[in-house]
């Protein structure tokens, strides 16, 4: 979506339009969701965080800064509402004695060294690598590398400074790494 | 580490080591996000240093297969959201217009039951109980709320 066709979408969402906020939401919802699918790990929850953040995204216009990307700004309300709904559902968790619901799946050390194997596999690797990866390396890798947004905008979806962004990308990514190589690929 | 991006004097020369002090300037060179003095300084250490093109080639590697994954805008269930949203966002107006015009009856109703000629006193012991009904149903709306408020398991699904 254009820049000054966002803006002027998004004046008239200030002063109540309710019809224009339609564009600016399908526009954005597919990334929405995919952040929030990746945080959550679960489609339906994904679905309703989006929703919600689309709602106290447009209760809370005034507070967005203008010269700031929309879309960066959206995420960190996205980014919000996952983490707590991730401290209520532990919370929960912790009461009910439970421990994962969905435990990583451990692959057999060794099972994946023939190439053509590992090409036909990777994807279910990587989602289980991720998957044991500390929140903030996860998160990280996830808006770096998944969402593809840019370090100036992860500094302020995560309210850190741009250093500590790349930083924490490159521990993300050596962490990443090192789950693999334990999952049984090997790198040259 | 705290220093500025392609900061000169916090980068030892290439070829000497300390490829720590490279690693943010690598994770930018390998985003497409490193310019100027800090790319040059990069790419020369990057030169001598096998360790770093090592890792950078490993990282690129990993960075292409998460991007080939198609997480970033996976199919939503249920289509898109902006139906439920709409109902989220146009409710609060269907409230205001519900609220102004109960306001507006009320007073309307008021004027109308003082200015009609029945007796003083029946006046009064009409006032008393709306008066009485309306703060017993704010009181008791006020302690629904603070409850709700207060509550340590309001987030804890049943």
């Amino acid at each position: 979506m254009a820049v000054q066709v966002e803006r002027e979408l998004l004046l008239r969402c200030r002063a109540g339009d309710t019809e224009a906020y339609e564009p600016i939401v399908r526009a954005y919802e597919g990334r929405l969701f995919g952040l929030a699918l990746s945080l959550v790990r679960n489609a339906e929850d994904a679905r309703d965080l989006v929703q919600d953040s689309f709602v106290r995204a447009f209760r809370s216009l005034d507070l967005y800064d203008p010269e700031r990307p929309f879309v960066a700004w959206l995420m960190s309300v996205c980014r919000n509402l996952c983490i707590d709904f991730l401290r209520r559902r532990r919370y929960q968790r912790s009461l009910d004695g439970d421990e994962e619901e969905n435990p990583p799946q451990i692959t057999d050390p060794g099972a994946v060294t023939d190439q053509a194997t590992l090409a036909a596999e990777s994807r279910d690797l990587i989602r289980t690598a991720l998957d044991r990866l500390d929140d903030d390396h996860r998160e990280v890798i996830i808006l770096k590398d998944i969402q593809e947004l840019e370090y100036g905008e992860i500094a302020q979806i995560l309210n850190i400074p741009q250093g500590t962004v790349a930083s924490r990308v490159y521990y993300a990514r050596r962490s990443l790494r090192a789950e693999l190589e334990r999952m049984g690929v090997e790198y040259p | 580490m705290n220093r500025t991006p392609g900061d000169p004097a916090a980068v030892p020369s290439a070829g000497t080591g300390g490829c720590e002090a490279y690693r943010e300037d690598l994770m930018r060179y390998i985003d497409g996000e490193l310019t100027g003095d800090a790319l040059r300084r990069l790419e020369e250490h990057l030169a001598e240093c096998t360790e770093c093109t090592r890792e950078a080639a490993v990282f690129r590697s990993l960075k292409g297969e998460l991007q080939n994954m198609g997480l970033q805008e996976p199919e939503i269930p249920g289509g898109s959201v902006w139906d439920d949203v709409n109902k989220s966002v146009a409710r609060p107006t269907g409230w205001m217009f519900l609220i102004i015009g109960v306001v507006l009856y009320a007073v309307y109703a008021v004027y109308v039951f003082i200015t009609s000629s029945i007796d003083l006193l029946e006046k009064l012991a009409v006032g008393f109980i709306v008066i009485g009904f309306v703060v017993l149903l704010v009181t008791v709306a006020y302690d629904r709320i603070v409850d709700y408020r207060t509550d340590p398991y309001k987030g804890v699904e049943k």
